[in-house]
């Protein structure tokens, strides 16, 4: 095998999302224990990533994943039970394998103390179990116990040849068991033989068709070798005679084995792979076979019945291509739609036919459209259940008791907003239980659940998608907030704010309410920087508190980023996009409500409230048609707590419309946050909110 | 009805294909005539009239070309003079800067005959507007002369060298280095303090 038709980064990007998968099972298996199919879960995947790194050629990760497998085995089997270091364990450990795994591109070699760390909690966790309950166990304890002292009296070489039945595997037997067993009793040199491997669309996973022969040097007599066969005996077809290597007639199928250990012993290990000591790589190598090609064969197979959904991984760039050639349809659909209009005064008849068919193209346009849209969204559970982990492990640290809920985690959202929701909902988190959560002592204190709780929560309002991070601890202390606020300078002491207004004052840049820097949160960028991602995303936020009753932090997130709602106004011959989201009303002043200030600042009264006026045109240096206020049309604009009034000459239309970064290909323009391709094929540009505010 | 048709269709072919012919179908036809078979190892370079000078650019940099679409580019607010605007390449947005303006060679003047270069420098694509496309040319390293003492109408910090091509000089054209990220940044700066001011 090459390494250039080695699938690492297909293994690589596999893995990472069976270690998500496996920790969200092991976080689950926390709250279930003893739930078997969570076991079974945990099991079939740390024996894909076993199958795989032995294709790619790590046989320490094969190594590691499978004393893994051996403990999720046991577990399985209830040798070991479902309990906090189990659980601990399991998550150092997919830990671990991730460590190995995220090496894997760059070559890197892994943090050896950690992992031989959780070797030795794995191994602890899988010798408590060997020493209960099952007896055969404790006999082959003993066997090989027993006789280690005399190992080294004298050594005798064995041929050993394993013929399992082939639905061994299917009954729930596992041959590595004997393997390893065997390689406890002396020096082993095994080789495995392919046997009769049928053709590649009639393997079966479940089934074992490979056999294995071995040279075992050992102290031990034949019969104590077959002692440790004994429970592997029925059905199987096992043998151990004395290695004896010399051509025999007879014997040419023997012959052959013993001529192919030999040469494996001899050091030739180009296609027989070989350890001297132990099997562990030669596991590998087969369950890797094992795991790998079945896996396919079964996806093939299961499909049939249409029990389990066919899917392919696409690459989002290519998505992206592909979003894009549908605007471009979509803007030639409208150039269509022109064109018709144009037929109808030249031929009504034939505009009618015309007509009939662009009108059946649009909306198959729309649905196109819907459907590519619907294809980048993915459920916020992604992210919600990756801060499990976060609340557990902090849960455990701190002493406080914290219970993670998540709700609405099948709300979807564009895969563009929940890859960057994951920084902005763990600061939140981490702020609740570090701030919010109080200890368990005061809890019982202030006569609530010791626990404490932090909701998780995704919901739909109105074409947006609402986040929430709810706790239920001891909420803000607004005064605390008005005086650091008077202590930085944020707020002045004769100015009368209320509690929703205070609240606001933690958004600002440099706020923190807590002195000391814990490791969890605190580190000088707060809520702020929490604000600014949110709004990168098109989002808002905003703080609700109730004293000792707890805190919510609750974000309005638009469903995609690819696209916003519009509001498309006219300067002069230019057009240019508003988002919906900062237009807080149209209005048309009459001459008497703006008022000239010195240094060309005019404002606006508005309802008793006075406003600054932004001419765009003069703002952005262009044309325009009217330049008295009373003609034009102000937009009252809102960006964090300012208000402005911005002048254009007329609004033109509302609508959604796809978002397209300048700096793609060019610079991000300077009042600009992006552009978008409108009906007729031009582009126009859409407004930075907060570049009209400054 | 027919005649509404052929005015329809031609209309919208007019729409859907921007008029864009492809560098490869330059290259074709130009080959066609010189029935040259000679293997070459230089660089490919189109050349093309920029005022007086003629002009060479990589041919690897280059997309493709396309007409001036006339009344659909949009104008970048706060911009200096030589980016003439945005335009809408089969659904990207792309910048437009007018090479005459920025070195001051002729006028600019833009109609149906007027040529943008689409380039691409680190994965962005850049239109350049030139007056006329003249030939793609093969060069041999050796050709190419350093321009240190060259007085073209072009800052010779853009140039990478001339060379002789049939009697007559192409100055090489450094986009990477017209198209660099600093020089992007330097844009979006001037354009900052065009808007503050």
């Amino acid at each position: 095998m090459t390494t250039d038709n080695i699938p690492v980064a297909e293994f690589v990007e596999e893995s990472i999302e069976l270690l998500q998968q496996m920790e969200e099972a092991v976080l689950e298996l926390d709250s279930r224990p003893g739930d078997r199919a969570l076991v079974d879960q945990l099991f079939r995947g740390m024996h894909t990533i076993k199958g795989g790194a032995a294709v790619v050629m790590r046989p320490d990760l094969a190594d590691y994943a499978h004393r893994l497998e051996s403990l999720l085995d046991q577990v399985r089997g209830g040798q070991v039970s479902a309990g906090k270091t189990l659980i601990s364990t399991l998550l150092e450990a997919i830990d671990c394998v991730g460590l190995f795994i995220s090496g894997i591109p760059g070559g890197l070699a892994v943090d050896q103390t950690r992992v031989d760390a959780s070797i030795q909690n794995v191994s602890a966790l899988v010798e408590s179990a060997t020493h209960s309950p099952l007896e055969v166990q404790e006999a082959g304890e003993s066997v090989s116990s027993a006789l280690t002292p005399i190992a080294s009296k004298k050594s005798q070489a064995y041929l050993v040849t394993l013929k399992f039945n082939p639905q061994m595997p299917e009954q729930g037997g596992d041959p590595l068991l004997l393997l390893k067993e065997l390689a406890e009793l002396g020096d082993c040199i095994t080789v495995v033989h392919p046997g009769k491997l049928p053709d590649i669309a009639e393997f079966d996973a479940s089934r074992l068709y490979v056999w294995w022969s071995i040279k075992l040097t050992t102290s031990l007599s034949q019969s104590q070798i077959e002692q440790t066969l004994l429970f592997f005996r029925e059905g199987n077809e096992l043998s151990v005679v004395p290695f004896d290597f010399t051509p025999k007639e007879t014997d040419t199928v023997e012959r052959a084995h013993q001529a192919q250990i030999a040469q494996a012993a001899a050091g030739t290990e180009d296609d027989v792979r070989s350890t001297p000591s132990g099997t562990s790589e030669l596991t590998a190598s087969v369950t890797g076979f094992k795991t790998m090609e079945p896996a396919r064969i079964a996806s093939g197979r299961e499909s049939g019945d249409g029990t389990v959904g066919k899917s392919i991984r696409v690459s989002i760039d290519r998505l992206e291509r592909l979003q894009n050639l549908i605007g471009e349809t979509v803007i030639n659909q409208s150039r269509l739609i022109q064109l018709c209009e144009e037929a109808e005064r030249l031929d009504p008849t034939f505009a009618g036919a015309l007509n009939e068919f662009v009108e059946e193209n649009s909306r198959s346009v729309r649905d196109l459209q819907d459907e590519i849209q619907a294809v980048r969204m993915v459920q916020v559970d992604t992210v919600f259940s990756r801060l499990r982990r976060v609340v557990r492990d902090y849960s455990v640290e701190s002493n406080k008791e914290i219970r993670l809920r998540i709700e609405g985690g099948e709300t979807e959202l564009d895969k563009t907003v929940t890859d960057q929701l994951h920084g902005p909902l763990l600061h939140l988190i981490r702020n609740a239980m570090d701030h919010g959560i109080e200890s368990s002592e005061e809890r019982r204190q202030a006569a609530k659940d010791t626990a404490g709780t932090i909701w998780l929560r995704a919901f739909h309002r109105g074409g947006h998608v609402m986040v929430e991070v709810q706790d239920d601890g001891k909420g803000m202390d607004v005064q605390r907030i008005r005086q650091k606020g008077l202590d930085r300078g944020l707020i002045e002491e004769s100015e009368e704010l209320s509690d929703q207004q205070l609240l606001q004052l933690v958004f600002r840049p440099g706020f923190t309410t807590t002195d000391e820097v814990t490791d969890v949160s605190g580190r000088g960028v707060g809520m702020d920087s929490v604000k600014r991602d949110i709004e990168a995303l098109l989002g808002t936020i905003d703080i609700l508190s109730e004293p000792g009753r707890g805190t919510t932090l609750r974000m309005r997130l638009p469903l995609t980023l690819a696209i916003i709602d519009g509001m498309i106004v006219r300067v002069g011959s230019l057009t240019f996009i508003v988002p919906l989201l900062a237009v807080v009303e149209a209005i048309r002043p009459k001459a008497d409500d703006i008022q000239k200030m010195k240094r060309d600042n005019e404002l606006v009264e508005i309802r008793g409230e006075f406003l600054p006026l932004v001419r765009l045109h003069r703002k952005l240096n262009i044309d325009c048609e009217f330049s008295d206020p009373a003609d034009a049309v102000l937009l009252v604009l809102q960006h964090v707590d300012s208000k402005q009034c911005l002048m254009v000459d007329e609004i033109v239309d509302q609508r959604p419309v796809v978002i397209k970064n300048l700096d793609d290909n060019f610079v991000q323009v300077p009042g600009m946050t992006g552009a978008s391709i409108m009906g007729d094929g031009k582009v126009s540009f859409i407004l930075d909110v907060a570049a009209i505010a400054a | 009805v027919n005649e509404v048709a052929t005015e329809i269709m031609s209309e919208s072919k007019e729409t859907t294909w921007t008029q864009h012919m492809s560098v490869t179908d330059v290259a074709d036809e130009i080959d066609e005539f010189e029935l040259d078979f000679t293997v070459r190892s230089g660089p490919q370079v189109i050349t093309f009239m920029l005022g007086e000078e003629k002009y060479g650019v990589d041919i690897l940099r280059v997309r493709e070309l396309i007409t001036y679409p006339v009344g659909a580019v949009t104008p970048i607010p706060g911009m200096p003079a030589f980016i003439v605007g945005v335009l809408n390449l089969r659904g990207v947005v792309i910048a437009v800067m007018d090479l005459r303006v920025r070195f001051r060679l002729s006028d600019a003047v833009y109609n149906r005959s007027t040529v943008i270069i689409i380039v691409e420098v680190e994965g962005k694509q850049v239109g350049l507007i030139i007056d006329s496309v003249s030939d793609v040319v093969h060069l041999e390293e050796e050709q190419v002369q350093s321009v240190e003492h060259l007085t073209a109408g072009i800052d010779s910090a853009y140039i990478s060298g001339v060379v002789n091509v049939k009697e007559s000089m192409v100055i090489l054209l450094d986009v990477d280095h017209l198209l660099s990220a600093q020089e992007l940044e330097a844009l979006k700066e001037t354009a900052a303090d065009e808007n503050s001011s």
